[in-house]
């Protein structure tokens, strides 16, 4: 199979979906001519033209509000955010109005709109365009959050999410923009809920979101060199989120990683970890550990940001204090 | 000296016991290891077994009595009406009214009580939740890892060790009720000669064993109070076979066999074979060993307390013993 980047991936699917619906348009800043940032939307605009691939001023609650009236009215917008971070500007539009409208409605308005965004550190962009913000929008009933973790789920996870006819938000990790993977050309949907089993182990369970899927895996290479069998799963979305896999996972291992790049507390490894006990307790062996970003602004110093979040190296320590009952913390 | 009977402390938070039952009535005669009474505790059931030899005196506490741990339930005298004074706290040497975890005998449900060793035990133990979980099923008791002093918190791995500890190990079934033995011995000679001039004399070959089972109903119906019973006859490498009343017979003729009685009581010929003695189990019925080094014959007699009581057992081996011994006045 042929190998494209992620952010090619993004870019066939939104193709893809435009030429089946004309119903669909895309909406952002700098997604026409500039073809954002991260040249994602490139080439779009020559085939859709700007009537449905739409520039905006700088006014994210703007366009987001646009998108959320035209999505209750019959079309199927794609927004576009520049950054995750700017997530805080849109925050009526998406979780007071695009979440609520369907129940607020009694079922006759749907909104089947989708946030593309993004998210991840160690990019060097400080700490107002570092942020992994996704923890805020799970919480909020009514989204769904998809958090693709290579080209191939950044495709087939968002054909999905067009066709999804209720608000979804798409958190892509900036970092894998440019990182290949092997994708099917044409139809390519990946259903939602349905975790994936990237590595099969038998010690310990490594539950990985977006970039923290591949964390996971370099762990579990290290590990394997120990003699430690990992198991490696990705949940591809967290809202719905499949616990059937992950409790499946646990209770072979007995013990748990959740790894996410959001802020460690109050966020994605937290909702796991508490799930896990809720439903696994009898099957653990061990705490179900939790590691996210500190606690701290994204610091800019590479040196500072590099540590901030989970390294395959951070991820194989903890796992090998957890399989030698070392993560006792005292009476 | 008179020892004391106390509630005992069976789990760890316990305060009172409820005395279910006594098993021995004030008076009544008991040995150390004799189960005195039963506890109700909110984890089970449990019996508490005497401490010392002696009498059962002094009862306190009735069934159905809340009882405070550590509270003196009864005595155990040298005599059966003895009326020792109560021992006071002077008189034990200022021992503080402790109570000492006594051993626990047997249980209703499947759960440990913990029965704390005195020095190590911190008041819990820190174990995975799947440790716990399979300790429980496996009924293992973390406290057993505390007490050989296996740093905590445990896991599942932990349980390797906790298995193999010797409390854990595995062990031959050991019988529950326990089985008795009588052993007598006697010449070979006279039962020797007598089988010998049956068969020159009478031209009878007799088996030695139709005699010996002949002996054995006589002896039986001396002490037993069923007027019909059936012998069992069991002999390496022979079938086993259940005669009805072979003392009824004469010995030249067969005593009828039957399937359907089961024996009251099984005479096992060894003679012919190096064994002289087997306890394999605890027998269902009352089982006499006979076995011959050639010049003497060896009696095992093997029962249980339920199948006959001591002084029956021993005159049945008694009687079996003289008419092996001396045939003749017996079958005249």
């Amino acid at each position: 199979m042929r190998e494209i980047t992620l952010s090619t991936a993004v870019n066939e699917a939104i193709a893809e979906e435009m030429r089946l619906d004309e119903t669909i348009f895309l909406i952002g800043e700098d997604v026409a001519e500039a073809g954002t940032p991260f040249k994602i939307t490139s080439g779009l605009v020559e085939e859709f033209g700007t009537e449905r691939v739409i520039d905006t001023p700088i006014a994210e609650p703007g366009f987001m509000g646009i998108a959320v009236g035209a999505a209750m009215t019959g079309s199927r917008p794609i927004v576009d955010l520049m950054f995750g971070d700017f997530i805080f500007l849109i925050m009526d539009q998406l979780c007071n109005q695009a979440a609520k409208t369907h129940y607020m409605s009694g079922g006759k308005l749907n909104v089947p709109l989708v946030l593309r965004t993004n998210m991840g550190a160690t990019r060097r962009s400080a700490a107002q365009h570092s942020q992994s913000l996704h923890a805020i929008v799970a919480h909020i009933p009514g989204l769904k959050v998809a958090m693709p973790s290579s080209a191939y789920e950044a495709k087939g996870l968002l054909k999905t999410a067009i066709r999804d006819n209720n608000p979804v938000v798409i958190f892509e990790d900036k970092l894998m923009y440019q990182d290949k993977a092997p994708v099917p050309e044409g139809e390519l949907l990946i259903p939602f809920g349905v975790a994936n089993i990237k590595r099969e182990g038998t010690d310990i369970t490594l539950v990985g979101t977006s970039s923290m899927v591949q964390v996971a895996e370099k762990a579990a290479e290290i590990l394997a060199l120990e003699g430690i069998s990992a198991e490696v799963i990705d949940p591809r979305t967290i809202v719905p989120l499949d616990m059937d896999t992950i409790n499946a996972s646990v209770r072979k291992t007995s013990r748990c990683i959740v790894i996410d790049e959001g802020h460690q507390s109050f966020g994605v490894t937290s909702e796991i970890a508490s799930r896990l006990m809720e439903q696994s307790f009898y099957h653990l062996d061990g705490p179900v550990i939790r590691m996210g970003a500190m606690d701290v602004p994204i610091p800019f110093s590479p040196a500072l940001e590099d540590i901030t979040v989970p390294t395959p190296e951070g991820v194989a320590e903890t796992a090998r204090k957890l399989m030698r009952g070392e993560m006792y913390h005292g009476d | 000296m008179a020892t004391e009977v106390i509630m005992p402390a069976l789990g760890m938070a316990q305060e009172t016991g409820k005395l279910l039952t006594w098993l021995k009535a004030a008076g009544e005669a008991v040995q150390t290891g004799d189960v005195l009474f039963e506890v109700e505790t909110d984890k089970s059931v449990s019996e508490v077994e005497a401490q010392s030899d002696g009498f059962l005196t002094d009862v306190t506490a009735n069934p159905g009595d809340d009882v405070p741990v550590g509270q003196r339930i009864a005595m155990i005298s040298e005599t059966a009406d003895d009326t020792a004074p109560i021992p006071t706290a002077a008189a034990t040497d200022n021992k503080p009214a402790v109570p000492e975890p006594l051993p626990v005998v047997a249980e209703a449900p499947k759960t440990h009580p913990p029965v704390a060793p005195p020095a190590l035990n911190t008041g819990r133990v820190l174990a995975s939740p799947k440790a716990r979980r399979l300790a429980s099923e496996e009924d293992l008791d973390l406290f057993d890892l505390q007490k050989v002093g296996h740093p905590q918190p445990y896991h599942v791995s932990d349980l390797t060790i906790l298995r193999n500890l010797p409390t854990n190990a595995p062990t031959a079934d050991i019988p529950k009720i326990a089985s008795y033995q009588i052993t007598a011995q006697v010449p070979t000679e006279a039962l020797a000669a007598f089988l010998t001039r049956m068969s020159c004399e009478g031209g009878i070959a007799l088996p030695a064993s139709a005699v010996l089972c002949n002996f054995a109903a006589a002896a039986w119906r001396m002490v037993s109070d069923e007027s019909e019973f059936v012998v069992g006859l069991t002999a390496i490498g022979q079938p086993d076979r259940h005669l009805i009343e072979p003392d009824r017979f004469r010995l030249s003729a067969q005593p009828k066999d039957t399937e359907n009685t089961p024996p009251a009581i099984i005479l096992r010929d060894l003679t012919g074979s190096a064994i002289t003695a087997m306890q394999i189990g605890a027998p269902n019925v009352a089982l006499m060993d006979v076995a011959s080094d050639g010049a003497t014959y060896t009696l095992t007699f093997t029962f249980t307390p339920d199948q006959m009581a001591d002084d029956a057992a021993i005159a049945f081996v008694t009687d079996f013993a003289a008419r092996v011994a001396d045939p003749l006045p017996y079958l005249v």
